[in-house]
């Protein structure tokens, strides 16, 4: 499990590896909106004062959203505009955004995404599919403070990274989604965000919004781009829209990924920007 | 003259929110692989590289981000229906994005002509560097678009560069033999996260 920086390649044991490896790297992990948070940096000053403090700020900013958004405790403000006693305008700017970033989100996927026509939930406002991408994103500027640090930040399986001045990319696994304890293929990645969705950790719980019914068909669907939200929602799409995915994803430009079907065939793509 | 430049600046903007969501959608992805193809071909036959002066394909790479979404800048150029998408691995608000509409209208009206050509747009800097923007345009269309490494071998802008698709290894991989830092995998709960492979990671870092 030892993870080996490119500052100890080649340093000839001048400096014992390990050590300078645990000098450069940090992690944090906290249980936010019931799951963990992974934060990891790596850089000089991984495990200096300013990144915990940007660690900790990333934390609370993330249970704010939790307290607005979560549909779990009845007193959130989902769960009050979803029982009529607020308004949109009355809620908190951010759910506004949220609200706005869900009808995109929306039109952009063909309805495969939609935050209005969740099971269970028809025709109430329920985020759960984006919000928690779209808060890690946005909670990820408390790093801005301390700019140097390659920062790494993973909830869920989903996960965001940047490469302050570090000159290697993050290395991101994906998960089989047949054997947990096993990745199916590897990915570099410098600046953007890696999100998966499917059925592995939970059952089916991805539902096809235009007829009401568990989808089956793609067991898992890792995309790769820029923003993590959209590649959040990108996979999300892409199994809610079962085999059909296959001729949807070259659509997804400026992404990379792959899908596993039922049958453990891997398609994967690669569209330029 | 300041609110003529505002007018003008509005319409690039407008036009390239008109023009992107159909080419996010379909023309621009259907393009690419015969862009990428095209792309290559002109670069290594040489013949229609033109330089840089008339396009100015400014674009904000730090904001990746935002990248894919706001993708396709478009602008129509002349009556032979010119069309210019700088697609940029940044454009992150109208400003920028207005700045790359003009930059791919100057582009397209240079191009107008005939078989792919390539225009580098201008230098921009960005809190991630230098970062330069070449586009590839063949009958008025843009079919692709590429951050490239700015004149400085910035080093940052190569990783910007080699950031624009990131590659999937093909083969599996050993989580404990390859410098894996996390895993994506179908969202987990607090409950399966002591099994799962990212506790393990997290633990070298703690």
């Amino acid at each position: 499990m030892t993870a080996t920086s490119p500052a100890t390649t080649g340093t000839g044991g001048v400096i014992e590896p390990a050590r300078l490896d645990h000098d450069r790297r940090r992690a944090w992990v906290e249980q936010i909106m019931g799951m963990p948070i992974s934060v990891h940096v790596r850089g000089t000053d991984a495990r200096g004062p300013a990144a915990a403090a940007a660690a900790a700020k990333l934390f609370a900013d993330l249970r704010e959203v939790d307290r607005i958004f979560s549909t779990y405790q009845d007193g959130s403000e989902i769960s009050r505009l979803g029982r009529g006693e607020l308004t949109l305008d009355q809620c908190d700017p951010a759910v506004r955004e949220v609200h706005r970033l869900c009808a995109i989100a929306r039109e952009r996927t063909d309805g495969y995404v939609d935050a209005w026509a969740v099971p269970g939930r028809l025709g109430l406002f329920d985020p759960t599919v984006l919000v928690k991408s779209w808060a890690v994103a946005r909670a990820a500027r408390h790093f801005d403070a301390v700019p140097a640090l390659a920062l790494a930040v993973g909830a869920g399986g989903d996960i965001l990274v940047t490469p302050g001045d570090e000159p290697d990319p993050w290395i991101i696994g994906i998960q089989d989604p047949q054997d947990r304890s096993a990745t199916i293929a590897s990915v570099p990645v410098h600046d953007g965000g890696i999100a998966t969705s499917g059925l592995a950790a939970r059952g089916a719980h991805i539902f096809d919004p235009h007829t009401g019914a568990a989808v089956t068909e793609v067991v898992s669907a890792t995309v790769i781009g820029p923003s993590l939200m959209w590649a959040d929602v990108w996979a999300t799409a892409v199994v809610a829209r079962g085999a059909g995915a296959v001729d949807w994803v070259p659509t997804l430009h400026g992404t990379t990924g792959l899908l596993v079907l039922a049958d453990g065939t891997v398609h994967r793509w690669q569209n330029a920007a | 003259m300041r609110r003529i430049l505002i007018a003008i600046g509005t319409t690039l903007a407008g036009l390239v929110l008109l023009f992107s969501f159909p080419t996010s959608l379909n023309r621009i992805a259907a393009a690419n692989a015969i862009g990428a193809a095209a792309a290559g071909t002109t670069t290594a036959a040489g013949t229609s590289t033109a330089d840089a002066t008339a396009a100015t394909a400014a674009a904000d790479a730090a904001t990746a981000q935002a990248a894919a979404d706001a993708a396709a800048a478009t602008a129509a150029a002349d009556s032979n229906a010119a069309t210019a998408a700088a697609d940029a691995a940044a454009a992150q608000v109208a400003a920028d994005a207005a700045a790359a509409a003009q930059a791919a209208a100057d582009a397209a009206a240079a191009a107008a002509a005939a078989s792919p050509v390539t225009f580098d747009g201008a230098v921009a800097s960005t809190r991630y560097g230098n970062v330069q923007v070449r586009i590839t345009v063949a009958n008025g269309v843009v079919m692709a678009s590429d951050a490239i490494a700015a004149p400085s071998g910035d080093r940052k802008s190569v990783q910007i560069t080699s950031y624009a698709v990131p590659i999937l290894n093909q083969e599996a991989v050993a989580t404990s033999s390859a410098k894996i830092a996390m895993v994506s995998g179908a969202t987990y709960t607090s409950g399966g996260y002591v099994q799962s492979l990212q506790s393990a990671l997290d633990q070298a870092g703690l």
